[in-house]
């Protein structure tokens, strides 16, 4: 025991002294977030294996590298900068992953929790990809409100997802359970939070709270989309596989929408890459 | 045959139906939006009566689905109030075989039926009543009668550090001299801290002129803003409060 804290305790320093004092913090979010889909695909791998406790360790370590780098991507140009920490293309596979870590606290099914890896390395794939530079931050972005907004709309995208995908493994698999439904209802409520703070911090800089641009059109008709899914549970005739298939349709609609601004935002003059 | 009428006009599956095409009809509504923005953009500094007057008129090739989503949304007003009316009847007539927590969970849908029909007037008011008025930033400026101002200090803050955000913007202030009648007041306004005067929300933002970075006022009363934000404030809440309890009861049995 005396053995192994010492070592920790040098993997700990080394830690410290290489990765946090050496590398600039940039470097340290970039190396981190390979690091960590590298760990989910060890994870996914040893998943399809069967191997349950190979999996949560990989998870647990991936998840852990992915939180670093997302926390270290908010001083990616040198002074914290909140939309750099919460922008969707990054953040949304950090929320997949946590939304997954409390599911498998929460549930004992890790077969079924454990599938949502797909769509995590998918999305860190996507980000991958994606410039890593940050948007220079706007004076009209400097606000709680707007840090705020990114967080719920993230973080009620990942609901979404992580619905449409247990939707769609409710499809293929008829004995999978149907809890996608929760996940599409709190994402609603995440959603229907995040167009209040956002109209807030749409009044302070734009002195309107909604505003006639492609944003706020597409952010309302995904918040009647989801506001007419939560309807079909008073409708008798709508079960669960054709909630499923408009949870899915749902979800479509949000990342064809929220991937085709990032799309937009790819041209955008950036800091730091 | 008049019940059966009522009972449709106000069922979920309208309900339903309805918010899909409303849903639909924002998404065509963004495309038209992003390309046509010398027709839209000026909606968002005008009411909409005189934008209709200014740019609707000539444009109703570009601007049909402003027209449908205004069907759409007063029938969907209908729709709700009738629902709600129906419900809040049905579950009075009934409250005596039912436990108080149940006569409350049930109801709850209708509060919330409620506060979307608030938030929508809210929409409705904000559009076409008020004063929205835009301002270019000049040494005098010509607001709204009896306010007059003058600008009597004018900056804005650059980054200095670090390296790569050097001469990037940081903030603009404005201080500006107010004054109606024999009242006079001094008055600082930065980028998101607007103040309100006289009834009036005053606003400093940045604004694209002719491919050039200006700063413009934007002078504001906006009748519905209360109803938008205490609509949809309680709206959250009691969705906050209903889905759990719903969710609970559901596995309860």
């Amino acid at each position: 025991m005396g053995i192994l804290g010492a070592r920790a305790k040098l993997l700990c320093r080394l830690f410290s002294k290489i990765i946090v004092r050496e590398m600039p913090l940039s470097t340290v979010s970039l190396t981190c977030l390979y690091l960590a889909a590298g760990a989910y695909v060890l994870s996914f791998v040893a998943f399809a294996l069967r191997k349950e406790r190979l999996t949560d360790v990989c998870f647990y370590g991936g998840f852990l590298l992915h939180t670093i780098s997302q926390v270290s991507r908010g001083w990616f140009i040198g002074v914290f900068s909140s939309y750099a920490l919460l922008e969707g293309v990054f953040f949304l596979p950090w929320c997949l992953a946590f939304l997954t870590l409390c599911l498998r606290f929460r549930k004992n099914d890790a077969h079924l929790i454990y599938s949502a890896l797909i769509p995590i390395l998918l999305f860190l794939l996507i980000a991958s990809l994606y410039p890593k530079g940050i948007v220079p931050p706007s004076p009209q972005g400097r606000t709680v409100f707007s840090s705020l907004f990114f967080v719920f709309e993230v973080m009620a995208h990942a609901f979404f997802c992580l619905g449409a995908w247990f939707s769609f493994r409710y499809l293929s698999h008829r004995n999978d359970t149907d809890f996608f439904d929760s996940f599409v209802i709190w994402g609603f409520i995440l959603y229907s939070i995040a167009q209040v703070v956002g109209a807030i911090w749409s009044y302070l800089g734009w002195a309107s709270l909604f505003s006639w641009s492609q944003r706020h059109l597409q952010s309302a008709s995904i918040w009647c989309f989801y506001a007419g899914y939560i309807h079909l549970r008073f409708l008798s005739h709508f079960d669960m596989r054709k909630k499923a298939w408009v949870s899915l349709a749902g979800f479509l609609l949000v990342f064809y929408f929220s991937y085709v601004s990032h799309l937009r935002e790819i041209t955008m003059p950036r800091l730091g890459g | 045959m008049l019940q059966s009428i009522w009972r449709f006009c106000g069922s979920v599956r309208i309900t339903f139906y309805l918010l899909m095409l409303v849903s639909f009809n924002l998404a065509i509504a963004s495309c038209y939006v992003k390309s046509n923005p010398h027709i839209f953009s000026p909606l968002n500094n005008l009411l909409l009566q005189d934008w209709f007057r200014l740019y609707g008129k000539n444009n109703f090739d570009k601007i049909w689905w402003l027209w449908a989503m205004f069907a759409l949304l007063i029938a969907l007003g209908f729709n709700t109030g009738i629902c709600t009316l129906d419900r809040i009847r049905n579950l009075l007539t009934n409250r005596y075989n039912m436990d108080i927590r149940v006569v409350l969970l049930k109801i709850t849908p209708s509060f919330i039926h409620i506060c979307f029909l608030i938030m929508l007037s809210g929409h409705l008011l904000s559009m076409i009543s008020g004063v929205n008025k835009t301002i270019p930033l000049t040494p005098e400026l010509e607001i709204l009668s009896p306010i007059q101002a003058k600008v009597t200090d004018q900056h804005c803050d650059y980054f200095t550090s670090p390296e790569l955000l050097k001469g990037h913007l940081d903030q603009c202030t404005v201080s500006l001299k107010l004054q109606t009648g024999r009242e006079e007041l001094m008055k600082q306004l930065s980028i998101l801290n607007p103040f309100t005067y006289q009834g009036f929300t005053f606003h400093l933002t940045r604004a694209k002129k002719s491919g050039e970075e200006g700063l413009q006022i934007i002078i504001k009363r906006d009748p519905g803003l209360k109803f938008i934000l205490f609509g949809f404030t309680i709206l959250i809440l009691l969705m906050l409060w209903y889905f759990p309890k719903l969710q609970k009861n559901t596995k309860g049995g």
